[in-house]
């Protein structure tokens, strides 16, 4: 083991050349590419984390738009449901209404179809009334019942006003012919008696034609121009049926209206 | 059989000789200064990075965090001197497995030398952290009686670094040298492969005990100005 000073000396040399030349060649270029990689990757990394702020913020902003969005379409909702609540309320009013508009319809018209019902059964009950007396009367007119009405037609002409009589004595006194119409055959006596009555009024010459008109029930009719006297069973059917229609609430012309296909006497 | 690459003379004109051992240096210098340019020529910043950027990125970074772990200080400004020492001591070491290389590392001359300019380095990179008085001053502490000892310390740690490198490698060449005469086949290779690690191995001490003498240089300081 020995040393060598020119070696040591020149190793040093070396050794500190060897330093120099790796400084320069070796560890300089290594560590400033490493250096400036390390920068980029700081930069991309400040970058992401800048972008990775942006998207946050951006997430944020969309959180918030959808957050909005909902608070609105929630609002939206709550409106078209108040509407849709409005709606259907108005819906159901009016349907109720239409309804009720036509359940009155339906009661007036039922209503109407009853008093129509109830009308043409007063109707149908009055005439079936009155055609029931009617005949009743009309069979059982006789002789002896028909004396009786002679006997008021005579009594009748009696007791005329002092204006008919007045008129009847005018008229009779020009000799016009005097009709007396009756459903019957007025025997003789009666004529007599009924022409004594006229000649009491209006003296002599009287012209009387007698008819028979089966229409007077039970009547007898004395016509002399506007003047009418007469008496029958028919005026107090027609009164009867007066009161009934009257009494059923119907008015009497309807009757006559409605009724005239039942056969009528009037005086 | 040469004990030392310092035997070994090429050439010699007067009083200056030149050794197996300077030669083998350059040798060992430019393989790794090529390897180093060839390498650094084309750097890539971004990948794909090419192999020898990549291995030399990996030691160049292991190195560094070596320093850092033990300084506790930012590695670069010691980088070169550090690095360079470790690099140049692995390169001669593992070269040892080429027949007809010697690793300078087994002359004496050549470890005093490394451990010359770590004995140096440690007062450059005292002084230059802490100034020359300040620098000085940590040899009279805890007193002036401690001075002769700080210097024995400095003379003495010197002549172990360069004695422990000179030993193991001059030992590892000699016992493979024996045992090739002994057992000439199988055996030596396992002693070659065993001779690289205490190469390895070496390097790394020789390395850390060096950085560690820096750090404790240059800490001092640090440690003054934070109390």
């Amino acid at each position: 083991m020995q040393i060598d000073y020119f070696t040591i000396f020149a190793q040093i040399i070396n050794f500190l050349v060897l330093v120099l030349l790796l400084r320069h060649f070796l560890y300089g270029r290594i560590i400033k590419t490493m250096d400036e990689r390390e920068k980029k990757i700081e930069s991309q990394l400040q970058e992401a984390a800048k972008k990775k702020k942006e998207a946050d913020e951006e997430a944020d902003s969309y959180r918030k738009m959808k957050k909005d969005f909902l608070i609105e379409r929630d609002g939206m909702l709550e409106a078209a449901r108040e509407e849709t609540q409005k709606i259907q309320t108005e819906l159901s009013k009016k349907a109720a209404d239409e309804v009720n508009e036509n359940k009155a319809k339906w009661n007036e018209e039922i209503q109407r179809e009853k008093d129509a019902f109830l009308n043409n059964m007063r109707f149908s009950a009055s005439k079936e009334i009155y055609a029931i007396a009617r005949r009743t009367l009309h069979d059982l007119a006789n002789e002896e019942l028909e004396g009786h009405i002679i006997e008021t037609f005579v009594y009748r002409l009696q007791k005329m006003d002092d204006d008919e009589k007045k008129k009847m004595k005018e008229f009779l006194e020009k000799k016009q012919d005097v009709v007396i119409k009756s459903s019957f055959a007025i025997p003789e006596s009666m004529r007599q008696s009924i022409l004594k009555t006229l000649q009491d009024n209006s003296g002599d010459g009287l012209n009387i034609s007698y008819l028979l008109s089966p229409d007077l029930i039970s009547g007898i009719e004395l016509s002399v121009k506007d003047i009418r006297i007469s008496w029958s069973i028919g005026s107090y059917l027609d009164s009867l049926e007066d009161e009934l229609s009257r009494m059923l609430q119907i008015p009497s012309e309807d009757i006559k209206t409605k009724g005239e296909g039942y056969g009528d006497a009037k005086g | 059989m040469e004990i030392s690459p310092d035997l070994i003379v090429f050439l010699k004109i007067g009083g200056f000789t030149l050794s197996a051992t300077i030669v083998f240096t350059w040798i060992v210098m430019g393989l790794i200064v090529i390897t180093a340019w060839l390498s650094t020529r084309r750097l890539s910043v971004e990948p794909p990075l090419s192999h020898w950027q990549n291995l030399l990125e990996i030691i160049v970074t292991y190195i560094r965090e070596q320093i850092r772990e033990i300084t506790l200080q930012q590695p670069d400004k010691y980088l070169p001197f550090l690095g360079t020492l470790f690099l140049f001591i692995v390169v001669s070491n593992l070269l040892a497995i080429v027949p007809g290389y010697s690793p300078p590392t087994g002359s004496l001359s050549t470890t005093a030398a490394l451990a010359i300019c770590v004995f140096l380095a440690v007062p450059v990179y005292g002084i230059t952290q802490q100034g020359f008085i300040g620098y000085l001053k940590h040899y009279s502490q805890p007193t002036v009686f401690m001075i002769p000892f700080h210097i024995i310390n400095e003379l003495s740690r010197t002549l172990s670094m360069a004695v422990r490198l000179f030993g193991n490698i001059m030992s590892g060449s000699m016992i493979l040298a024996i045992l090739l005469s002994i057992t000439p086949l199988f055996v030596p290779i396992v002693m070659q492969v065993l001779g690289m690690l205490i190469g390895l191995v070496q390097a790394y001490i020789f390395a850390v005990l060096a950085t560690v003498y820096i750090a404790s240089a240059t800490r001092i300081q640090e440690e003054k100005v934070q109390s």
